[in-house]
């Protein structure tokens, strides 16, 4: 069910998954943080498949638009912190847990939406648990990958081409972002090993070795089939599916709620748990 | 302006958002636009495009709707055997008569880019309540012309040995994602199946039924090549009026940089203006 929630000025855009099959005892509740720019719609085919599969098994799902993505309001370049999209996804909780009746939502997060999910998470109790699906752990690193790839772009233009200048923003695959906000992801830094909730990311082989955690029961790790193609300027305008993975994230999130559950964890009372 | 989830078709399963403009601006008994999906991309459209489309239209007083082809975006797939072709048709139709329902308007314009374009140029075709069509990189035949202007003389452009050899060293150090089977590109969304005559004989359909048609072309859409071409395959003068054809050099078919996509946006604005606003005497302004 889409809709449009928050503030009548500036809403934000979601689509409600209703939770299929049997009703559970506590309501089992995720949001869902999509990636920022071109890798959004790269992923809304995939992104809303996830979705669909864990309403399958009795979840309730939010999938959101930040503020200037999507169907949201707004657009990109009147963005000028990353802590707007992050008070985007506390509102999506807000909603959410409204909607389904739930104490605690588990985020799910991809690429830099991820990244955001990891940020709210931070301090809240309300957060179950997480999935971070190709995180972005070094904004600087990110950052620079979409820039060469622009460039390269740029470089393959079909005439020689210059690119066009904007006054306190820039332009990187099809998005103008501010300058405030570039700068603010250059610094973002996620450390996985810091996440206080139990938490699976998924991630490539080459770099799923860099993760632990000092609680590494709080801390699974599955790899993706194939490589990510996120520095892919051929793909860049090509759905990215991964239903191989999907279907492990589907099986390994149920059995992180079955878990959450029998800790008592869906409540909004912090126990003691393990992944 | 004021967006607003809509849900038709059968049990409600097709779903768009309908942008309307502040009743200050409006414009009196305008049609409605109906944007419709590029390739598999959602209704927010390649590099949000549609999205910007339907402000920007709201802001100069006119109603859009953009929406997801069933099976596509948030719409959910169409039962039974019908071809893909076919449901488009269905689709666009149905979100034709809720608009009519929900809002009393009987006039549509269609707005798609590609495959959009191919639907928007079939549904145009059948349903009389079509009174305009924005056709972005739609149905193209390749003419003598093309072939000169473009196959031709690119073998003596520099810069196209240049970036084939840049992109063939690309493909050899980067993985083939193409056949992972993982992905879905535009190009399995979309077979011209007309001949020339057929489109021919269809445009003059709708000249003859007194649609307004805009055509924008880009440099990125391989099988067109100038704004030349137009006449060249279709034998109709494109005019600054009820047939008029806009050719974008150096603009990739999916208007990537933000500068193509005001552009185009902007075009299609103004088009718009033009065709659907009329005086207190009910002349175009």
């Amino acid at each position: 069910m889409q809709r449009f929630f928050g503030h009548l000025e500036s809403p934000l855009f979601g689509v409600y998954h209703a939770p299929r099959g049997k009703k559970m005892r506590a309501a089992r509740a995720a949001v869902i943080c999509p990636p920022i720019g071109q890798e959004y719609i790269r992923t809304h085919w995939s992104l809303r498949l996830l979705a669909n599969q864990l309403s399958r098994k009795g979840i309730h799902v939010l999938r959101l638009d930040y503020h200037g993505i999507g169907d949201s309001a707004g657009s990109i370049e009147q963005i000028d912190s990353i802590e707007i999209w992050e008070n985007n996804v506390r509102e999506a909780i807000g909603h959410l847990r409204q909607e389904a009746s739930a104490d605690t939502v588990m985020l799910i997060g991809q690429r830099f939406g991820a990244a955001l999910a990891g940020s709210v998470a931070r301090n809240r109790t309300d957060v179950n648990s997480l999935v971070l699906w190709d995180p972005i752990l070094d904004g600087k690193a990110y950052l620079e990958t979409l820039r060469t790839m622009h460039a390269q772009m740029f470089d393959l233009w079909m005439a020689k081409m210059k690119q066009t200048e904007y006054e306190h923003k820039e332009e990187i695959l099809g998005s103008l972002y501010a300058d405030s906000l570039l700068k603010e992801i250059e610094a973002f830094q996620l450390d996985a090993g810091s996440i206080e909730q139990p938490h699976l990311i998924v991630d490539v082989q080459t770099n799923a070795a860099a993760y632990s955690h000092p609680e590494p029961s709080l801390q699974k790790v599955i790899l993706e089939t194939s490589e990510g193609g996120w520095d892919d300027l051929r793909v860049l305008e090509t759905a990215r599916l991964r239903p191989k993975t999907t279907r492990t994230i589907v099986k390994t999130v149920d059995d992180m709620f079955a878990r959450l559950q029998r800790f008592k964890a869906l409540t909004n009372q912090p126990q003691s748990t393990g992944a | 302006m004021q967006e607003k989830v809509c849900n038709f078709g059968p049990s409600e399963s097709l779903f768009g958002i309908l942008t309307t403009p502040d009743a200050d601006v409006a414009v009196e008994g305008a049609p409605i636009a109906l944007i419709i999906n590029a390739g598999i991309v959602h209704r927010v459209g390649p590099f949000r495009m549609h999205v910007d489309l339907a402000r920007q239209l709201a802001s100069h007083g006119f109603s859009t709707m953009r929406i997801d082809l069933s099976g596509l975006g948030d719409s959910a797939p169409r039962t039974g055997k019908i071809e893909s072709e076919d449901r488009a048709q269905l689709d666009i139709r149905d979100a034709m008569d809720f608009l009519a329902r929900e809002t009393g308007v009987q006039q549509f314009v269609m707005l798609g880019l590609c495959s959009g374009a191919y639907n928007a140029h079939n549904v145009s075709v059948k349903d009389d309540r079509v009174v305009g069509a924005v056709f972005m990189d739609g149905i193209v035949f390749r003419t003598l012309g093309y072939f000169f202007r473009h196959q031709l003389a690119r073998l003596f452009r520099p810069r196209f040995w240049r970036n084939a050899i840049k992109r063939r060293l690309i493909d050899r150090r980067m993985p083939n994602v193409e056949t992972t089977g993982e992905t879905l590109g535009e190009s399995e969304f979309f077979t011209n199946e007309k001949s020339k005559d057929d489109v021919i004989r269809e445009l003059t359909g709708l000249l003859g039924r007194g649609v307004d048609m805009l055509f924008l072309y880009t440099d990125g859409y391989d099988d067109i090549c100038g704004r030349a071409q137009f006449q060249e395959m279709y034998g109709f003068q494109p005019d600054n009026g009820q047939l008029q054809v806009e050719y974008y050099p150096k603009t990739e078919h999916t208007f990537r940089l933000i500068e193509n996509r005001k552009m185009a946006c902007g075009r299609v604005t103004n088009w718009f203006a033009s065709r659907f606003t009329t005086n207190s005497v009910g002349e175009p302004v």
